[in-house]
């Protein structure tokens, strides 16, 4: 019979999700306006190109409408 | 006093139901010899917790239609039967399961209202086991998975990764190729900026709360079946629509 003891567990976690209550809020908005809007983050809409242009489709994130401006 | 004495003793005080079975085969045996069949049995109290957790019946039932078709009738309960355990719950359950014989390895809860649940595995014991998890996504979460999750792609032991909203079924599929914590960065990166884009989207779009989140939900989620179904070929990731 084997022992715990002999081997390296794994932790296993799980993510609840994204709560609602902080998306809700104006902080999180500003962290995200902030993340989206420099070119400098790969996670912003200059990302977005890249993902569309693996799918056949080319778009300028300069000039996408739906995006927010200040 | 007597050694039948201090047995009766022993099974009054520590309640040892088998053990109180057992003793009138003790009694009986012709052998001569002196045999304590003892079987105590050491119940987990975070599978304790589960077990007494109230069942909704009010719920759709999740059914063999809605899983792979891997899972036996046996996991399908077990599925079913996290769902009415832990829709109403305000925080996060895990439980760790094998999809052919339905039985629970382990059970989890999430501590002091966090955002994740976390539970310590041995793969070691698991090799002859063919494990799934599911884990819930109470009412104030978003239903799809976020950006923190996709840690069961680098899993060996984990084929499959439930998870369980108010009225969708997440499933994420991947049994024939391990993934480096490179290939997840890059994903959870990619997911995380996709959805950013969305909310901020939404955001401008829908003044009401609900819409704005139902909005989220739907784009966000689209992108995810999307992205991971189609970019990856070792990734299969199904939603299904529970409350219809």
């Amino acid at each position: 019979m084997s022992n715990y003891e002999e081997f390296e567990p794994v932790l296993v976690v799980r993510d609840a999700g994204y709560n609602k209550t902080k998306l809700l809020s104006q902080e999180y908005r500003k962290k995200v306006q902030d993340k989206i809007k420099n070119p400098n983050i790969p996670t912003g809409k200059y990302k977005l190109k890249e993902l569309f242009a693996k799918r056949g489709i080319i778009v300028n994130p300069d000039a996408m409408s739906f995006l927010y401006e200040c | 006093m007597s050694t039948k004495n201090h047995i009766i003793k022993i099974v009054r005080t520590l309640h040892l139901d088998d053990l109180f079975k057992s003793m009138k085969e003790c009694w009986n045996d012709p052998r001569g010899g002196f045999l304590i069949p003892v079987t105590v049995k050491l119940t987990d109290p975070e599978y304790e917790r589960y077990r007494h957790l109230e069942i909704n019946w009010e719920i759709s039932p999740i059914t063999k239609d809605d899983l792979p078709e891997e899972f036996s009738p046996q996991a399908v309960k077990t599925v079913d039967m996290f769902r009415r355990k832990t829709f109403d719950l305000p925080y996060e359950c895990m439980i760790l399961f094998d999809y052919e014989t339905g039985n629970i390895i382990s059970c989890n809860f999430s501590d002091d209202f966090e955002d994740k649940v976390e539970s310590e595995i041995y793969p070691e014991f698991l090799k002859t086991m063919h494990i799934a998890s599911i884990h819930n996504h109470p009412r104030q979460y978003c239903s799809p998975p976020s950006s923190k999750n996709f840690q069961m792609l680098g899993l060996e032991f984990e084929e499959f990764e439930l998870i369980s909203s108010q009225d969708e079924l997440w499933i994420l599929k991947s049994n024939e190729l391990i993934f480096d914590d490179e290939t997840i960065a890059e994903i959870r990166k990619n997911v995380d900026g996709y959805f950013n884009l969305v909310f901020e989207d939404s955001c401008n779009n829908f003044d009401k709360d609900y819409l704005f989140l139902d909005n989220l939900n739907k784009v966000y989620g689209d992108f995810l079946l999307d992205y991971l179904n189609n970019d990856f070929i070792n990734i299969k990731l199904i939603r299904r629509y529970i409350n219809e």
